[in-house]
């Protein structure tokens, strides 16, 4: 646990540090995030909504978020992958937690996005306590069991190799 | 161990209590609640400890309002007080009163060379400042060239007004530049650039 | 989490913000004592105030706000997971851990949190270079610039501290208060694994 302990901030800073460089938000991160505001707004539109999508602005007739750093997944997505790679297991282990984490982030964050541009139509009164206390915190749990169910997700030792000697 | 603990402890509460910078806050805070004589005390008692910041507030409170020869003389010498132990606004602004004074050849040249340092420094405003000096021919003599090369910098270092400069001069041929659109264009896509850094 | 929220909106974020503030400046002072920063507080805002020259109006100060509000919110997740850990703890001791928690641990986390996001504040404002969605104001400082890569790593320094801390901090201060729960109820075979993977990966360096 030590060892965890260690690993995870620094592994954690370092993929921080690296995705803030600027030529990696602009030719990584911001088309990513592009990706995900027009995946948010194709599903709106599969639902029969009437979503626009400019770069990354989805708007509704009475409401428009701009999905910009944290609403993008990006640090929650770091912030998971920092765990799993902190903690000693397998490589292939690593990287199926690592995909189908990554699929389940931005699952729930494509959810919060709508939600969220749905709210502010509604009650935009509501949203900025909605985006920034309420929908925070169900991301952080959502890396938490995510992370919690890769663990007991992972068989047992013993059944990855041949039994230790007693 | 203990004991240990109680110094420490007592070093790091004091050293949260670094008097000049609270008493120079204070000052500032009087000269704008209409306290200006016990303002303009306190910030003479401060600079004649040494203390760099005051110094330089002292100096430019000398060139407010009617300055005469004397009050001149006054703002200088605390400007030159304050810019030898390197405060950034002193060094700035004793550039630019050797710059005004138009008369004297040594005196621009060296308000050219502090501003040069200041722009070496990193300091951009002293890089624009260099800039629309050279262009404008303010103190020092004009040359196109100079400022092109000083807006440039400016403008690497994402001073605005510098890229707004070289795209204007892109657009109608200025500052020695041959007309060429795309690239005035291309000047003006970074000053809409957002911050997030998008695609365009 | 929803009581916890409640009880946090209304009753302890109007006492925390202000309650904070002389704590607040104090590091402030401590770290930076050259901007003789102080801290004014205004509703649910703080106003750092410091001695950092204006270009254009040389006898005026820069002033800084932040918004330590949302920082306290991890009070409220703190409390929420504490309470809703299930088990057979006494009351007493979970109250005694809901306040040697908070102090010790989650208000040093929150001034952590406010000191990342008002030194990115303040390189912005010192370097007049936009960054991670914030723009400068529209007047300079006479002040010289935090090198590229210093303010590349503050803006990192933010990010962690404004979108990561909030909530990953109560989340690891109630691990560590709740290890034993986390042991029994999650964890169960984990201790038989670690050894496992770290013996499978010495195996695959070919040690013994």
């Amino acid at each position: 646990m030590k060892r965890f302990a260690i690993l995870f901030p620094v592994i954690l800073g370092v993929m921080f540090a690296v995705a803030y460089l600027p030529a990696v938000r602009e030719y990584l991160v911001g088309p990513f995030t592009i990706g995900i505001t027009h995946l948010s707004g194709w599903l709106i539109q599969a639902w029969g909504g009437n979503a626009v999508v400019t770069n990354n602005v989805l708007a509704l007739p009475d409401f428009a978020v701009q999905v910009l750093d944290m609403c993008n997944g990006v640090e929650a997505t770091l912030l998971m992958w920092a765990a799993i790679l902190a903690f000693p297991a397998p490589l292939r282990y690593r990287l199926i937690g690592m995909g189908v984490g990554f699929l389940a982030v931005h699952s729930v964050n494509i959810l919060r996005i709508v939600s969220l541009l749905y709210l502010g139509a509604w009650k935009p009164e509501w949203f900025d306590w909605v985006h920034w206390y309420l929908w925070d915190a169900l991301i952080m749990l959502d890396i938490l069991l995510i992370f919690l169910a890769w663990l007991h997700w992972m068989p047992l030792a013993d059944d990855r190799r041949d039994p230790a000697p007693r | 161990m203990s004991r240990g603990l109680l110094i420490g402890l007592t070093v790091v509460v004091l050293a949260g209590c670094d008097a000049a910078p609270q008493d120079l806050r204070r000052a500032l805070a009087m000269l704008h609640n209409d306290q200006g004589a016990a303002a303009f005390t306190q910030l003479q008692d401060l600079a004649a400890t040494g203390y760099a910041p005051a110094q330089f507030r002292l100096g430019m409170l000398y060139l407010q309002g009617e300055v005469n020869a004397e009050r001149r003389t006054l703002a200088e010498r605390w400007l030159m007080r304050a810019a030898a132990q390197g405060d950034v606004g002193a060094r700035y602004y004793r550039a630019l009163l050797w710059l005004s004074r138009r008369r004297d050849a040594d005196a621009v040249d060296a308000g050219a060379q502090a501003l040069e340092r200041l722009a070496a420094d990193g300091f951009r405003p002293a890089t624009l400042r260099l800039a629309q000096a050279y262009e404008a021919g303010d103190g020092v003599q004009p040359d196109v060239a100079q400022a092109l090369s000083w807006y440039e910098q400016a403008a690497a270092q994402g001073e605005r007004r510098a890229i707004e400069r070289l795209a204007t001069a892109y657009q109608n041929g200025e500052l020695g530049l041959e007309r060429d659109a795309a690239l005035a264009q291309r000047w003006r896509r970074q000053l809409a650039r957002e911050p997030f850094s998008l695609s365009d | 989490m929803p009581a916890a929220l409640v009880v946090w909106w209304f009753l302890a974020a109007p006492l925390l913000v202000p309650g904070m503030a002389p704590a607040f400046a104090w590091l402030l002072q401590l770290i930076w004592p050259q901007w003789g920063p102080a801290v004014e507080v205004n509703g649910n805002a703080w106003l750092v105030v410091t001695t950092l020259p204006l270009l254009e109006q040389p006898l005026q100060s820069a002033a800084i706000p932040l918004g330590p509000r949302r920082f306290t919110a991890a009070f409220a997740l703190f409390w929420g997971l504490v309470l809703a850990t299930p088990g057979d703890l006494p009351l007493r001791r979970r109250l005694r851990q809901l306040l040697a928690g908070s102090v010790l641990g989650i208000l040093p986390l929150v001034l952590l949190m406010a000191l990342l996001a008002f030194h990115f504040q303040l390189a912005v404002v010192i370097n007049h270079q936009p960054a991670l969605t914030v723009t400068p104001p529209s007047v300079h400082v006479l002040a010289l610039p935090y090198p590229g890569w210093q303010f590349h790593l503050i803006g990192v320094g933010r990010q962690l501290g404004v979108l990561v801390l909030p909530t990953l901090g109560p989340v690891l201060m109630w691990a560590v208060l709740n290890r034993r729960f986390i042991r029994a109820m999650i964890f169960t075979g984990l201790l038989s694994r670690l050894p496992a993977a770290a013996g499978e990966l010495d195996h695959r360096d070919g040690r013994a």
